[in-house]
């Protein structure tokens, strides 16, 4: 294959190249954006979580050492559990796997940075100071205790009065903002910024993985979003969404809580999972075996994980039938599952594995994991759940898949990724030690809960009386616990001796041998060049690929704009379509990060003045951000390397900025998705609140005339979106005119809208359909508040001389925004106006 | 770019097949035993399941005949037409397996 560019390369070249990828020095490092850094970061930031909520694990296990133990009381005890879950869960596991890919992905793909590197700074920085914070809610003695699935009516107003509920829901926050904004950078990176020649069949498995982890967060993470704010609400404003004599459900908080939940852990396993499978070939010294079937498997896994949430709710009363279809669907994802374990041991097979501390912690993955999908299968057997629903034998099951699937894997992860971060690698011999504690440890730890479960020994409780007959199962299970402790301790300390940061990879060289792109050689600019790959294991196939790559004979060798950049590909064949100008290192992400934390924190204790500011601060950070972007066709087309020209900027459906609004209007209509299930079960559960034979509803005129406007509105800003390319004739008047009229038009039908809804009398306090009704109001208005100051942030651009009719990304995202609140307002309408009426 | 929401379409259409599959049998089955229907439940579901079978039925030889073509012009790939496939099966296996309650159990009580 003729390369793309020859050597030798111009002078200076790759002194350019170096310069425009620098990370800020000295104090200002902190604002670096460079995805290798960032991702060093969060990876940090959630194995200290993990260490924090281990320690508090620690404590619960000391606790229960003995019988009828006062270590801890039991207000106490249930803080600990709570925050135990809930910091590892949302402030460790799946912080872990998306650090995993901010730092992996990128280069295994062979893009120099991910799509949008500011926004996973801002993600980290949010998640790190937010995390932070919220973990010393317990210091303070005020952090959440009833349960890290918070179920009403326990934690609502009347049984849970303190703040310690609200320091999860608001807590939660930042979490699913991070989550989001990492899932936006990851399907948009995965499928615009790979190698030229990665097409889909060449994708890397772990890359497979991450997007379908980015996709379930994308249509998961919307329910928890909407519940916890529901509960927010009801807590601070008594809309009685879960208040059973006012009409609520408290199910209706579990079924969105679940819908989250059960797509959570394979979120939280499938990355794992996609580590083994990069781990594996190296290691075992061959090709995977099966890829598309572990590609199947994955996808699979994705979407049948959305069909299983009701198995955490067989005790509660559902009707049998539906039961069943959770119970089927719980033993149908074993399947998937199972394809996988049955690749990697073909895999094992077929290749002669190198018994190094990666490989140690594969296996012990795989011995863990499968037994805990065996206990899996177990409790989908609905019978067999209700006899150890909230015992110990749940406890024991989820800690051998969430442990043996994820943990295992990430520990296996460290030592086999380490050399592409650190001078010294980890050290092998310390390395056995930490396996073979962590693996004993965990089993002494965790298989005697399986029998304590049996023998009846419930969940959440902070003690136990000694004639039960657990005890010594629970001393067991503590020195256990300790023991794997000991095990994370020796790996902290390996880390303490032997992680050395360093840009140029580490001990330089592919440890391994593996066939893999992040190996490339890399500094702060990632690969000198952009390789083209022709197979799954390109270091394999292409042997002089290292060195062709390093000397600048593959794509885009330099920076020409001086700027960085990388390339956006084709998604299905990664054919290369244009060059991506990304930013660099500057304060707004941090401090847009910073406010924001600080917005949901001092909310949380009722600062809410203080709180305010911090939000338009956290708005006008990211004001200051956005701004810098969009910068247009500012340079001509690049030549690339193999003959090709390509632009610097693209606008349309093509760029990487309508992909990534695309992302975020698919959770936007998750989240309403969400909302529509609430009035619609609402309705299910509680008919005697609805209103009967239309009465009492607004009058028609509410319906047509907020219609009407919606519609105007949307009409308005299409119209500007056609003038927009005539901006050169017609000059910009037109367009903007055409967007400013459509503001009033969306605020006029939200609040006609709800005029109508308040001149009825019906009152968001009254009963669960009120609240409904209000929170789709509400709900509206938040969107057309954003798009409201899209719309008024794009006309500033357009003052400023921004945008024109090539440079449109902002007009554009804006556009995209518009139409959706439009759509979603009149869905809402048609819903509370129409549904009511539909029964008669 | 249309190339890709075509074949990505066509790959989400075995998915897509089973949620909205699921969604109408879980509601319809919650509804029916709230509001007392519930000897429709088994007829509903049979019926969205022949139809849910037969649209999977055609993703997969439509998925297969695209990945048959093979490297014609404008499809060098047969791999997401293979995986569409699978998808699709996936799904079926996944209906099938989900439906069979329909014919052991009473829908509510």
């Amino acid at each position: 294959m003729k390369l793309p560019n020859s050597t030798p390369r111009p002078e200076g070249e790759s002194e350019r190249l170096k310069a425009a990828w620098q990370p800020p020095s000295g104090w200002r490092f902190i604002t670096v954006v460079n995805n290798t850094y960032v991702g060093l970061f969060y990876i940090g930031a959630a194995l200290l979580f993990f260490v924090l909520a281990g320690i508090l694990a620690l404590l619960m296990r000391i606790q229960l050492a003995v019988p009828e133990n006062d270590f801890l009381d039991a207000g106490t005890y249930n803080q600990v559990f709570t925050m135990h879950g809930t910091v590892m869960m949302f402030l460790f596991a799946v912080p872990a796997v998306e650090a995993m890919a901010v730092y992996l992905l990128p280069n295994m793909l062979g893009a120099r940075d991910l799509p949008f590197p500011r926004l996973s700074a801002y993600a980290f920085w949010a998640y790190f100071i937010g995390g932070l914070a919220f973990f010393c809610s317990l210091l303070f003695g005020v952090a959440p205790e009833g349960g890290w699935f918070m179920y009403p009516p326990l934690t609502s107003y009347r049984e849970s009065p303190g703040i310690n509920a609200d320091f999860w829901l608001l807590g939660i926050g930042f979490i699913e903002i991070s989550a989001i904004a990492g899932a936006i950078e990851i399907i948009v990176g995965i499928l615009r910024t790979r190698a030229p020649g990665m097409t889909l069949d060449k994708l890397p498995l772990y890359a497979w993985a991450m997007l379908v982890f980015a996709l379930m967060i994308v249509f998961a993470f919307p329910a928890v979003i909407l519940g916890t704010a529901l509960l927010e609400i009801e807590r601070s404003f008594h809309w009685p969404f879960f208040q059973a004599d006012a009409g609520g459900d408290p199910l209706l908080w579990q079924h969105l809580f679940w819908f989250f939940g059960h797509p959570e852990v394979y979120i939280i396993f499938l990355p794992a999972a996609g580590m083994v499978s990069m781990i594996l070939p190296a290691m075992a010294r061959t090709p995977f075996i099966g890829y598309r079937y572990v590609v199947l498997a994955v996808v699979g896994t994705g979407f049948l994980s959305f069909g299983l949430w009701v198995h955490h709710m067989f005790t509660v009363g559902l009707p049998r039938l539906s039961l069943a279809f959770f119970s089927a669907a719980s033993m149908a994802v074993a399947v998937p599952s199972g394809i996988q374990v049955f690749a990697w041991i073909a895999t094992l097979a077929a290749g002669k594995l190198e018994f190094k501390t990666p490989a140690l912690f594969v296996l012990g993955f795989l011995f863990i994991f499968v037994l805990g999908g065996l206990t899996g299968v177990m409790v989908a057997v609905v019978p067999f759940d209700w006899q150890v629903h909230d015992t110990h034998f749940i406890v024991a099951h989820f800690h051998y898949v969430l442990i043996g699937g994820m943990v295992f894997p990430l520990f296996g992860a460290f030592y086999y990724w380490i050399p592409t971060a650190s001078r010294k690698p980890l050290s092998e011999r310390m390395g056995r030690w930490v396996f073979g504690l962590m693996f004993v440890g965990f089993n002494v730890a965790f298989f005697p809960l399986h029998i304590t479960g049996l023998l009846g020994m419930p969940r959440r409780i902070y003690t136990y009386p000694a004639e039960m007959g657990w005890d010594w199962l629970n001393l067991l299970s503590t020195l256990g616990a300790f023991l794997l402790g000991l095990g994370v301790l020796l790996f902290l300390i390996d880390l303490a001796r032997n992680f050395r940061p360093s840009k140029s990879g580490g001990s330089g060289s592919n440890v391994w041998n593996s066939g893999t792109l992040e190996w490339l050689p890399s500094g702060d600019y990632a690969t000198r060049s952009i390789p083209v790959v022709t197979s799954r294991y390109p270091l394999w196939d292409q042997p002089r690929l290292a060195d062709d790559v390093a000397a600048g004979r593959y794509y885009l060798p330099g920076a020409p704009t001086g700027g960085r950049e990388t390339l956006v590909t084709s998604p299905l064949e990664a054919r290369p379509q244009y060059v991506l100008q990304m930013p660099g290192p500057g304060w707004p992400p941090l401090l847009a990060a910073l406010f924001t934390a600080a917005f949901f924190l001092l909310l949380t204790v009722k600062l809410v003045l203080v709180a305010a500011v911090c939000g338009v601060l956290a708005l006008v950070m990211v004001i200051r951000w956005l701004w810098a972007t969009d910068p247009g066709p500012n340079h001509p087309p690049v030549d690339v390397g193999a003959g090709l020209r390509l632009p610097v900027y693209v606008s349309g459906p093509s760029a990487h900025s309508w992909w990534a609004m695309i992302v975020l209007l698919l959770v936007a209509l998750s989240i309403f998705g969400a909302l529509v299930f609430t009035y619609l079960f609402l309705w299910t559960s509680s008919p005697g609140v609805w209103p009967r034979d239309g009465r009492n509803l607004p009058p028609p005129v509410f319906f047509w005339g907020a219609a009407t406007l919606l519609a105007a509105s949307s009409a308005a800003v299409a119209y500007a979106a056609r003038s927009l390319r005539q901006q050169p004739e017609r000059g910009a008047w037109p367009w903007r005119i055409a967007l400013a009229i459509g503001v009033p038009l969306l605020a006029a039908a939200s609040l006609w809208d709800l005029h109508g809804q308040w001149a009825s009398g019906l009152r968001p306090t009254h009963s669960a359909y009120g609240a409904s009704v209000y929170m789709i109001l509400a709900v509206q208005a938040f969107y057309v508040i954003v798009a409201v100051i899209m719309a008024l942030y794009t006309l500033a651009r357009s003052f400023a001389g921004l945008i024109d009719e090539h440079r449109r990304a902002t007009f554009d995202n804006t556009m995209l925004m518009w139409h959706y609140t439009v759509a979603q307002g009149l869905v809402g309408l048609i819903l509370v106006h129409g549904f009511p009426r539909l029964l008669g | 770019m249309s190339r890709f929401i075509r074949t990505t379409m066509l790959m989400a259409a075995g998915p897509a097949v089973w949620a909205l599959h699921f969604l109408i049998i879980y509601a319809f089955a919650a509804l029916a035993c709230a509001r007392g229907f519930a000897h429709a439940t088994p007829w509903v579901i049979g019926g969205t399941t022949a139809v849910a079978v037969t649209a999977l039925i055609a993703i997969i030889v439509r998925a297969l005949a695209r990945a048959r073509q093979g490297p014609l012009s404008g499809e060098p790939q047969r791999f997401p037409y293979w995986s569409a496939c699978g998808f699709a099966a996936l799904a079926l296996l996944a209906i099938a397996w989900e439906t069979l309650p329909v014919l052991l159990l009473q829908p509510c009580g």
